[in-house]
């Protein structure tokens, strides 16, 4: 029997000596990296609600334009349910945000597994609403629409264009929290 | 939050800086990487201030190496688990001559260990290498100081009997 052991005492050693010997890490202050932080949330903060102000400007130019009442509620309607979702987005991230981490480690997995799983769930019901809403609203669009020529061309465009956004950045967010999920597996 | 408890928790923070910068030193090799862990601990540590000042906290210390330490956890999960790449190369090596030529790399262990290690592990198995007490590791991952023993050194075995899989004929 040819028997290979390693030396692991020997290797732990060279892995703190490695550590010792690595360039220290860059002194800030801690006002610095919280003000740096803060400023982050902020312009995220500040990008979120520009994005809902836009869409609601759409969705309100476009109103006088719709044919019948039943399809401005129906633009109302979809752009409140994505206003919902995407806040409950936002309350899942601040939630992840804020977890206490002053607890043991499984516990803390265990808490932030928990809060990705609901966010994601919340999500994925999100796509029952949303898919359809959206796809009524196009066709409504394409077909029912009052404006004339290029005008016409431009609400397909914009309709379309925003529905693909929206729906390719739900699909994003709730892949992000499927992956994120799979992280936090114990 | 009193003024008084947030002056405890940044002379705490201050006090263990030096731990701090090891433990992101010990989880993350890339110095850029590394910068942004210990950031993310800091605005956590600062995020936590106001519970902090709301529990009646027995050891301030505790409190910034579990925050620390959860810190830690979450973005070796975040970033690491992501990129999982299956392990074992160089145990299962098929070739004789090439099994003979592997060496076990450090880097072979820090993945092994940030890779296949639960968060719990991989906490007593960093806090280890820091020289720790243990009964300091008990308090941050909540066992008693025995278990944390038992489990250091069923560890250890695990990665012996991980890295010597293979080599027996």
């Amino acid at each position: 029997m040819n028997e290979k052991t390693i030396d692991l005492d020997s290797i732990l050693d060279e892995w703190v000596e490695e550590v010792e010997n690595s360039e220290p890490i860059k002194e800030e202050k801690i006002e610095d990296i919280v003000n740096k932080y803060k400023e982050e949330q902020r312009q995220t903060k500040t990008r979120m609600i520009i994005r809902c102000v836009l869409a609601g400007l759409m969705i309100a130019m476009f109103l006088p334009f719709a044919p019948d009442l039943t399809t401005s509620i129906l633009f109302v309607l979809t752009y409140m349910t994505l206003l919902f979702f995407v806040i409950e987005g936002l309350v899942t991230k601040r939630k992840l945000r804020l977890q206490d981490h002053a607890v043991t480690v499984t516990e803390f997995c265990e808490h932030r597994k928990q809060i990705i799983d609901a966010g994601c769930k919340h999500l994925r019901l999100g796509r029952y609403f949303l898919y359809p809403l959206f796809s009524v609203n196009m066709i409504n669009c394409l077909f029912f629409s009052k404006l004339p020529g290029l005008w016409y061309v431009s609400l397909i465009l914009i309709t379309v264009l925003i529905t693909v956004l929206t729906l390719s950045y739900l699909e994003k967010w709730i892949k992000e929290y499927e992956k994120m999920s799979r992280s936090f597996e114990v | 939050m009193g003024s008084s408890a947030e002056q405890r928790l940044l002379d705490a923070i201050e006090r263990n800086k030096v731990w701090i910068e090891k433990k992101c030193k010990f989880s993350e090799n890339d110095p850029v990487k590394r910068q942004d862990l210990y950031q993310d601990i800091m605005v956590q540590l600062h995020l936590s201030k106001d519970s902090f000042a709301q529990k009646d906290i027995d050891s301030s210390d505790a409190w910034v190496k579990r925050v620390a330490s959860n810190a830690t956890a979450k973005y070796i999960r975040n970033e690491l688990k992501h990129k999982y790449r299956p392990l074992g190369k160089i145990s299962d090596p098929i070739d004789t001559h090439a099994r003979e030529q592997a060496r076990i790399e450090l880097k072979d262990i820090i993945d092994y260990v940030n890779y296949e290690f639960s968060s719990r592990d991989r906490e007593i198995f960093h806090s280890m290498m820091m020289k720790d007490k243990h009964s300091e590791i008990a308090i941050i991952v909540g066992m008693t100081p025995e278990s944390v023993t038992n489990r250091i050194s069923f560890l250890r075995d695990r990665l012996k009997k991980h890295f010597n899989r293979g080599d027996h004929e």
